[in-house]
């Protein structure tokens, strides 16, 4: 049944391709798909983080802080002529530190998740404000610079970064017990306590990838700047959960996958490139990505509400023959 | 009908009301001009959007709902009224269609949440998107001015030495205590918040009331953006960000259950006092913008845990009898 959503999201992504097409030819040369797929790179990489957050039945607002926290932080011990390996695992580390800290919050001190993380997303930016005293760092060496400029066989470095990304943490969502975990606790976390697993720990952990993976997308951004500034990635939290919940993972959790969250991110930029091709407003952008969002949640809903009605209607008439 | 007893909400009072008190206490120690009576004033001043859309917000997560798109119809109101104003419009109409506007979004929330049994978050989100972009578009990105008129005053007069915005404030206030302490319909909505399906099994009209809740809350955001735009005397597309996250802060940090049906909305409104108190003594003390989300990011974590650990205390005791 899961398909026929899955299906859904997929037809209407062809569709919204096909109707762009049709009214602008460009849209289909290689240089612009290959464009399409670089604006959403920094999508997909926190995307994922969003999802394995949402599928445990949390929700992750401090992204956009701590990114900008980790890009600060980077910026900063590379001016001062620290070597990039030990800036890059320095910022990784703050951005695994802020998302471990998350985890703490929510699990161990119950703390909703919504307001955990907000409260993470202020004193992250805060702390990044503080550390930059106001000034723009910007300059950056070439060989750091390469992770997001590069490219390898015509495809840009943060597009192969990201489907790298994707595929690793596929795998671990789908094949590995603490990806199995992460579907359970969102299920049901008190059945999963009582069958022995260590929900605190792996709800601990699935915050701090979280907060990873928004420090490296921090430095993927950075580099691709060539600037690091305190007031980035404040619209990246909203984003991401749009892209996610347009890909079918329920807000509840237990329910979704990664790869709807690359279908959300692919129908989220093909309308905005789409919108630049035609030369609509950039004014109108959130409004049709609003529409998109209210749109595709009524479609899945009505879908499985039928379904639903099926089973019931079933369920009645099975207890009716039961009765007589 | 057995009304809502007072006892039993404010049995458990929230963090809001500690903060409040040890903010107060601290910045008046620290700084000698925080307890001065036009600080006083400019605190319930800078508040007073603040406490009405923590009030309005309140409301909703006491059904157990979310509304993300008060900041963007803070902004739409803006540039409404501001559009209006601008095309020499009667001022009374103006601000009348403002609000009438934020309450379209609202009831459209509420209609699509009830009736089509839609998430509020994702729905919200939605509507956040497309009035956020309706705002922008009617300007064109522009911020919007208009001859100098009485509505630009409305944010600068006093009446008994309190803030007339705030005379406001306590206006939709006492609406409030009305509704939650007096009227079947505040019983219907902790009752929704609670248990929806038994609400219905009783016959009341759920959907219906669960409509109105977010009709109130536009309402409401419609009247924080008649005050903001007469604050700031123009119209602006962007002054409502990050509005919807405070006030949900605010709302929890007072006690309010994310899970709806537990709360009092007075400690919403007197931890938006709260939150502003913060950020108003740490710019007298001379600490900028960064320090001041810093500290909001602490405030709110300390004030969730001091909650949580209220209820832990709550709940032994209750065992205990």
């Amino acid at each position: 049944m899961k398909r026929i959503d899955a299906l859904l999201r997929f037809g209407f992504l062809i569709l919204l391709s096909l109707i762009i097409l049709s009214m602008n030819p460009n849209f289909g040369k290689v240089g612009n798909l290959i464009n399409i797929l670089r604006q959403g790179s920094l999508l997909y990489i926190l995307g994922i983080g969003m999802t394995i957050v949402i599928l445990t039945g949390g929700i992750d607002l401090s992204n956009g802080g701590v990114l900008a926290l980790s890009s600060c932080v980077a910026a900063i011990a590379m001016e001062k002529g620290v070597p990039i390996i030990i800036a890059v695992v320095i910022s990784l580390a703050i951005g695994m530190a802020c998302g471990a800290a998350n985890g703490i919050m929510v699990a161990y001190t119950n703390i909703p998740p919504f307001i955990a993380t907000f409260a993470m997303s202020y004193l992250a930016r805060g702390l990044a404000y503080i550390f930059l005293h106001g000034r723009i760092i910007h300059g950056f060496e070439e060989s750091f610079r390469s992770i997001a400029i590069e490219s390898i066989f015509g495809i840009p470095m943060p597009v192969v970064l990201s489907i790298l990304l994707l595929f690793i943490f596929y795998l671990m969502l789908e094949h590995t017990p603490f990806g199995m975990n992460i579907y359970a606790i969102g299920s049901n976390i008190e059945s999963c306590r009582l069958a022995g697993i260590k929900t605190k720990k792996t709800i601990v952990m699935v915050y701090l990838l979280s907060g990873l993976l928004s420090a490296f997308a921090g430095l993927v951004y950075t580099a691709r700047l060539n600037t690091a500034e305190p007031v980035i990635g404040a619209s990246f939290p909203l984003d991401a959960i749009a892209a996610v919940v347009i890909g079918g993972t329920s807000l509840a959790g237990g329910e979704g996958s990664l790869f709807g969250t690359v279908i959300g991110v692919l129908i989220l930029t093909i309308i905005i490139n789409g919108m630049n091709m035609m030369g609509i407003s950039s004014l109108w952008q959130q409004f049709v990505t609003g529409s998109i969002i209210l749109i595709m949640i009524t479609i899945q809903t009505y879908s499985k509400n039928v379904r639903l009605k099926n089973i019931s209607i079933f369920k009645k008439g099975f207890r009716k023959s039961l009765n007589s | 009908m057995t009304k809502i007893n007072p006892k039993n909400i404010l049995q458990r009072v929230p963090s809001a009301v500690l903060l409040f008190i040890a903010i107060g206490i601290l910045f008046a120690m620290t700084s000698p001009k925080f307890l001065s009576l036009i600080n006083l004033k400019n605190i319930l001043l800078q508040s007073s959007p603040l406490a009405i859309l923590s009030l309005g917000m309140s409301f909703v997560m006491l059904t157990n709902g979310i509304d993300l798109s008060v900041g963007s119809v803070v902004s739409f109101v803006s540039i409404m009224t501001g559009k209006l104003l601008g095309m020499g419009f009667n001022i009374i109409l103006s601000i009348f269609i403002g609000i009438l506007a934020g309450s379209v979004i609202g009831i459209f929330n509420g209609i699509i949440i009830s009736k089509v049994k839609l998430p509020p978050f994702i729905v919200t989100l939605g509507t956040m998107g497309v009035s956020a972009s309706l705002a922008l578009v009617l300007c064109g990105g522009e911020t919007l001015y208009w001859e100098k008129n009485w509505f630009n005053s409305i944010a600068l007069k006093y009446f008994l030495s309190i803030p007339v915005t705030f005379w406001i404030v306590l206006l939709i206030f006492s609406f409030i205590l009305w509704v939650v302490h007096k009227s079947s319909f505040g019983i219907y909505v902790y009752g929704i918040g609670s248990n929806e399906e038994a609400l219905r099994l009783c016959g009341v009209k759920v959907n219906f009331y669960k409509a109105i809740v977010y009709l109130i809350n536009g309402c409401f955001a419609g009247i924080a953006g008649i005050i903001i735009t007469s604050r700031i005397a123009s119209g602006n597309p962007i002054v409502g960000i990050g509005f919807e996250f405070e006030a949900i802060a605010a709302a929890a940090i007072g006690g309010i259950s994310f899970f709806g049906g537990k709360g009092h909305p007075g400690f919403a409104l007197l931890s938006a006092v709260t939150i502003t108190m913060l950020m108003n003594g740490l710019g007298l003390l001379g600490f900028g913008m960064a320090w001041q989300y810093c500290a909001i990011g602490i405030i709110l974590i300390i004030g969730m845990s001091i909650n949580i650990l209220l209820e832990k205390i709550a709940l032994k005791q209750k065992d205990s009898k």
